[in-house]
C-alpha cells in the first residue's frame, strides 16, 4: 500500500506492507523496480514492514535484498 | 561481511525483539568499513558522537534502535562516496506527517535513506550530496 509520495515527481516512495517479506518484495518489484527506484529504508513494526525508496541513481544501485534473522538464544 | 564480496552493502536495519531484518544494496563502488554508532534520541547528542567517524570519511545511512530512548545509526565508508551535509529526524511518527517532513527536507537537496518506526516515534536520515 502506498501511504506517501513525492508531491513532483515520485522521486522518493514510503509505502507499508503487510508483516510478510514476501509481499515486500514483489510490492518493490512491482511498483518501484519500474519506475527506477531502489529501496533504502526499512522500518518493522509488529503488523507492517515500511518500506522507504529513492531513485537508482542516487547510489548507482540496480539490485538489492533483504535478509531476515531470528537469534538463537 | 562475506556479503560486500558481492558488492552488497549493508544499508538499513531493523532490530526487534528477536529478530534482526536487514536491507542490503548492491553498489559498484568499493566498501571499505563501517560502524554502529548509538546515542539518545537527542540528536545533537548524536551528531556530537559521529562527528569523528564523518570526519573520516563515514556517511550515515541506516537507523534503529537497540533499547527504548536510543538511536543507533549505521555509518558506512564507501570508497568514493561523500556527503555535503546529512541531517537525523527523531520525533512523532504520523504518516501524514512524515510524508511532509521528508517533502520539505527533499526540496532542500537531502535524500531519505534510513528509516526507523517505534511505536508512535519514528527516525529518518538525510543525505545531501551537494549536487
Amino acid at each position: 500500500m502506498l501511504i506517501a509520495t513525492d508531491t513532483f515527481a515520485a522521486e522518493w516512495t514510503l509505502k507499508r506492507y503487510n508483516n510478510e517479506w514476501a509481499k515486500v518484495t514483489n510490492g518493490i518489484e512491482k511498483n518501484d523496480t519500474p519506475f527506477n527506484l531502489t529501496p533504502v529504508g526499512i522500518a518493522c513494526t509488529k503488523k507492517n514492514i515500511f518500506v522507504l525508496s529513492v531513485p537508482k541513481t542516487v547510489f548507482n544501485s540496480k539490485e538489492w535484498l533483504f535478509i531476515e534473522a531470528n537469534s538463537v538464544e | 561481511m562475506s556479503m560486500s564480496k558481492n558488492g552488497y552493502v549493508p544499508f538499513d536495519l531493523d532490530i526487534s525483539g528477536n529478530s534482526v531484518n536487514m536491507l542490503f544494496i548492491k553498489v559498484e563502488s568499493k566498501f571499505e568499513a563501517w560502524q554502529m554508532v548509538t546515542s539518545s534520541e537527542n540528536v545533537l547528542d548524536f551528531k556530537k558522537k559521529a562527528a569523528a567517524f564523518l570526519k573520516k570519511g563515514y556517511i550515515p545511512t541506516g537507523v534503529t534502535s537497540l533499547s527504548k530512548g536510543s538511536l543507533s545509526v549505521l555509518m558506512l565508508k564507501i570508497k568514493g562516496l561523500g556527503i555535503k551535509a546529512w541531517e537525523i529526524y527523531s520525533g512523532p511518527f504520523d504518516e501524514r506527517k512524515i510524508t511532509n517532513v521528508i517533502n520539505d527536507y527533499y526540496k532542500n537537496g537531502y535524500v531519505p535513506v534510513g528509516l526507523h518506526i517505534d511505536g508512535n516515534r519514528c527516525a529518518v536520515i538525510f543525505l545531501n550530496f551537494g549536487k
